[in-house]
């Protein structure tokens, strides 16, 4: 064939594979002036799609996928169909187990991380009936995904699910009440001897708290140009703000209503004027900001675009806009709930229901009647000023609160005096007397029935 | 607790004599037409008569001195094709184990850690016991070292016991050693906080009936639950669920002097109820010779607690209650063992109290707690489970390689293991019970009727439409079904060795139900593999590559 001899022949393929390693490195590098400028090395830097770039890089991932040769697609269909299989036979304990060799599969596969979690901490959560068991699988999904986040750090809507998680998961499920006193002092008191669990609350936050900070992390992924496709990137961006709301409505459901409640509805109001209301988006009517609530405001928009969009089509984009964020609702809402008169006034009417239920009726009757004239005070107050009664019209909890508190102190009159509710009574021809409300307080007149029987 | 599995040894054995026989006729009538057809009838059937002698004569005069000459040459030759380097590859996967079990945290329960050594001991040594059972033979007859064997004075049957007995020593040592590893890295592993999962509890498990809401005997309901393991009661109704336990007696009260009792029973709830507290049930003792009913005490629902000791019920020797329809009555005392046994028996009535809510029972969801066995003991069991299903790969893959060579044994023999592990044995197992029972009817039909369903796109349950395709398909598929029914009884099922599930959950591992079929089914396939491995390596062309 050839003339050559063996050492020769290997003296050649050795040259051979040199000379072949020279494009290899060059396309390989990464490093400016050394790679050719579209070298694929450095097109997956650019494009950010080295795996390094996505997040942790997990040795055992890696491992798994090089062994499993070309069939790590085939794995993970057995492992997905062992997981529903384990769920289907209650086989929890296991079913942690395959989710995480699914993921061990398919790391930056955003799904799997999103549906196994909430697998955990949605389905497998319910059908455990003890609480605390409950609790244990909503962290195991929240852990879960943390895990899903360190594998993609760029990814906006996980960090987004792990916000709605530690939010609307521990916070508003039906054992909210348990779940957002274990989310600080978890149940394992051999674990954790009486504080949080460190891996989903390092610093012992509040539920709401904790949970602004991951809607914040998500928003700071996208205001630097990652991409979501969850949801309208301005209700998005709400989230970490509606978390603080969340903070405070949970206080004052909770009845605490003190100088820290008051503070965080100011701060709410605040970041929803200044942090929200400020953020600028391109609209089909150019740039737009939710704060643009005068007409001047609107006017100094179009100027700064140099006039290119009429004032009535800016304005228009501004209030639709605000109406898909609800803008303004919440803006009125902050502003109310902030003032000190109303947290008073909220207080009272607490007081006087929890009096009622323990048969302290005049004391109930007094807290009362002082609540509903400091709230009628601070409505009328709120509304001559802004010139806006949405509080009276659109504010739900506000209804209830009164409602609830007429519902009691009708009962309390005929009670201790055999007597109907004055005409003249606070808050009476708003909202008692209202057509709007009359749904509302036939529901709640039948729960206070069934709580009274 | 749906792993626990009941074995009828007698009806194990019968049916293992009805396969063997068959399979001796079938073999025997086979060697007959052979020798028949080759050699002649009288020639034939003289060879046959003699071959059968030999043969009989070899099977079972066998020297043990041979055998061990030919079980230490099979160790020897293994170890100098590095078959033990097996064991340093689980040390490192032991090693890395934490990269697997991303999960470990300091409330992750011990099942998984459990499953996971017994998981990569399966994974680990399955493949290097089948290469060496499957590979040894052909290629000593590749190498033609098999000559300084077959020409010493050694029978055949002896080089085919031989070889097995090599390759389950070396198999005994690894299991040996990946078992011990195992064990040590567990104990080490399995956090604090759940190492109280690692026992071995013994239960004895009782009849259970149902009574209905009117409290008559039927049947509990299904609340819609795609897994029907359990059936369910309605609570404040008449719905029971009575269990009977049988054989008891003084001695089997603890050293507390009570005796223990442990339930896994679910909830399930119609309405949210008092979130924080758990769904209850009731214990009632029932003695119905002396029309005796106890009202123990009311316990909460622990489903899927790992938890040993919550779910425990110790009932005291002496009990005190109230009757029934005497609540305000005077208190009454009962001993345990005299006035509520009857005959060893002790019946259980179990109801729940949360009106409109549900209580899921099994019959294995509850049962009484004996003296718990050590941990280490139940895990040996398990480890003893798996060493006789790679014992069984063993004698399969040597006695494939008498007649095979190594690639095709190994196909053969991994074939076979994969139909006894992944479930498909279980599934022809139900299609074939489907076919006896409804006379020859199985849903959707055998393999050539469910493919032609799955191309045109039509249900289950539609009928086929009548010409000659269809019906030659059925006819196809009835042939088929035949085949099965006689592979059934030889395809082996490798899945009732696996008693890791005894051990991951707490459980000691039954000797009767778990070990002792485990043995006898490998028994059962040693002694005909034997006899086929003889005549396959008797009538093997030892020169042929």
């Amino acid at each position: 064939m050839n003339n050559l001899n063996s050492f020769q022949r290997k003296m050649v393929y050795l040259v051979g594979i040199l000379v072949l390693m020279v494009p290899i490195f060059l396309l390989g590098s990464t490093e400016a002036g050394v790679g050719f400028k579209y070298g694929l090395a450095r097109l997956r830097q650019d494009y950010k799609l080295g795996e390094s770039s996505l997040g942790k890089v997990d040795p055992a991932s890696s491992t798994f996928n090089v062994v499993l040769l070309g069939f790590r697609g085939v794995a993970a269909s057995v492992l997905w169909q062992q997981a529903e299989e384990q769920k289907a036979t209650k086989n929890f304990a296991e079913l942690a187990q395959t989710v995480e060799s699914i993921s061990l599969l398919q790391p930056h596969f955003h799904k799997v991380w999103q549906y196994q979690a909430w697998n955990l901490a949605f389905n497998v959560s319910a059908e455990c009936d003890d609480v605390k068991d409950r609790f244990h699988w909503v962290k195991q999904g929240a852990k879960y995904l943390l895990r899903g986040i360190a594998a993609n750090e760029r990814s906006p809507e996980l960090q987004f699910d792990m916000g709605e998680f530690v939010g609307r998961k521990i916070g508003r499920s039906d054992e909210k009440e348990s779940f957002r006193k274990f989310f600080r002092v978890d149940p394992r008191e051999d674990l954790y001897a009486g504080k949080a669990d460190p891996d989903i609350n390092p610093n012992n936050e509040d539920n709401y708290q904790r949970a602004k900070t991951w809607f914040q992390r998500s928003n700071d992924l996208i205001e630097a140009g990652e991409e979501q496709h969850r949801m309208d990137t301005i209700l998005m961006l709400a989230y970490p703000y509606h978390s603080t709301r969340d903070y405070a409505q949970a206080r004052k459901d909770e009845g605490l209503l003190d100088a820290e409640t008051t503070s965080a509805w100011q701060q709410f109001y605040t970041e929803w004027t200044e942090a929200y209301g400020k953020k600028e988006f391109m609209s089909p009517g150019g740039l737009i900001y939710f704060e643009a609530v005068t007409d001047d405001r609107v006017r100094a928009l179009c100027a700064k675009e140099g006039d290119k969009y009429p004032f009535e089509d800016k304005k228009h984009w501004v209030a639709r806009y605000q109406s898909t964020a609800n803008y303004r609702f919440w803006r009125t809402r902050g502003q109310f709930e902030m003032q000190p008169t109303v947290q008073e006034a909220t207080k009272a009417l607490t007081v006087g229901r929890k009096l009622y239920f323990k048969q302290e009726l005049s004391a109930s009757r007094e807290n009362i009647e002082k609540g509903l004239r400091e709230m009628k005070l601070a409505i009328d107050t709120h509304v001559g000023l802004t010139n806006n009664d949405s509080v009276l019209t659109d504010d739900d909890d506000l209804a209830e609160l009164i409602l609830k508190a007429i519902l009691v102190y009708q009962r309390v009159l005929d009670l201790q005096e055999k007597k109907p509710l004055p005409d003249d009574f606070p808050l009476r021809a708003e909202y008692w007397d209202n057509p709007s409300w009359s749904h509302k307080r036939q529901e709640l007149e039948d729960l206070f029935r069934r709580l009274s029987s | 607790m749906e792993f626990i599995k009941d074995f009828d040894i007698k009806q194990a054995l019968l049916h293992w004599a009805i396969v063997a026989a068959i399979l001796v006729v079938l073999g025997a009538l086979l060697g007959l037409v052979g020798a028949v057809t080759s050699a002649g009838i009288g020639r034939g059937l003289k060879a046959f008569g003699q071959m059968l002698g030999i043969g009989l004569n070899e099977i079972f005069v066998i020297v043990p001195r041979r055998i061990l000459a030919v079980t230490i040459l099979t160790v020897k030759e293994s170890i100098r094709r590095k078959a033990l380097m097996v064991g340093g590859v689980f040390l490192l996967l032991f090693m890395f184990a934490g990269w697997f079990l991303r999960s470990s945290a300091n409330d992750t329960p011990a099942k998984p850690y459990v499953t996971f050594v017994f998981t990569t001991t399966k994974f680990v040594l399955f493949p290097m016991t089948l290469i060496l059972a499957c590979w040894g033979l052909p290629a000593d007859i590749k190498d033609r070292s098999i000559h300084t064997v077959v020409t010493k004075p050694v029978k055949r049957s002896e080089i085919v016991l031989g070889r097995m007995l090599g390759y389950s020593f070396l198999v005994t040592i690894l299991v040996a050693l990946v078992g011990g590893i195992g064990y040590v890295w567990l104990v080490r592993q399995v956090p604090e906080s759940s190492k109280e999962q690692l026992i071995a509890r013994v239960p004895v498990f009782g009849t259970v009936r149902y009574l209905d809401r009117q409290g008559n005997p039927g049947n509990l309901v299904n609340v819609g639950d795609t897994w029907d393991y359990r059936s369910f009661m309605e609570g404040a109704t008449n719905a029971r669920a009575i269990w009977t336990f049988s054989g008891l007696s003084e001695a089997d009260l603890h050293d507390d002097g009570a005796l223990w009792m442990e339930q896994k029973f679910e909830a399930f709830r119609t309405y949210k109820g008092v979130i924080d507290e758990q769904i209850r049930f009731s214990v009632e003792f029932v003695n119905e010779a002396k029309k005796l009913v106890v009202p123990w005490d009311v316990f909460p629902v622990y489903e899927f607690s790992a938890s040993p000791t919550l779910p425990l019920m110790k009932v005291p020797r002496e009990l005190r209650y109230r009757p029934l329809d005497d609540a305000d009555g005077e208190e009454k005392t009962v001993d345990l063992i005299n006035d509520l046994l009857d005959n060893g028996k002790l019946t259980v009535r179990i109801g729940c109290i949360d009106a409109q809510q549900y209580i899921g029972v099994a019959q294995r969801d509850m049962f009484l707690r004996m003296p718990d066995r050590p941990f280490f003991l139940s895990y040996l069991k398990g480890m003893m489970g798996l060493w006789l299903m790679l014992l069984m790969i063993v004698v399969i893959g040597t006695t494939g390689s008498t007649f095979l060579k190594g690639p095709v044994c190994t196909m053969m023999t991994l074939g076979l293991a994969v139909i006894g592990v992944s479930g498909l044995r279980e599934f022809m197992t139900e299609q074939l019970q489907q076919f006896t029972q409804n006379k020859g009817y199985v849903v959707g039909g055998g393999s050539l009727e469910s493919l032609y369903r799955t191309v045109t796109w039509m249900n289950q349950q539609s009928p086929l439409p009548d010409n000659w395709g269809t019906r030659m398909i059925k006819t196809i598929d009835l042939g088929i079904f035949r085949v099965l029914e006689l592979l059934q009884g030889v395809l082996p099922n490798l899945n009732g060795f696996d008693t890791q599930a005894y051990v991951a959950n707490g459980f000691d591992v039954p000797f009767a139900n778990a070990v002792l079929p485990s043995i006898l089914t490998l028994i059962g396939y040693l002694i005909p593999c034997y006899i086929l491995g003889y005549f396959a390596l008797r009538v093997r062309e030892l020169e042929a590559k």
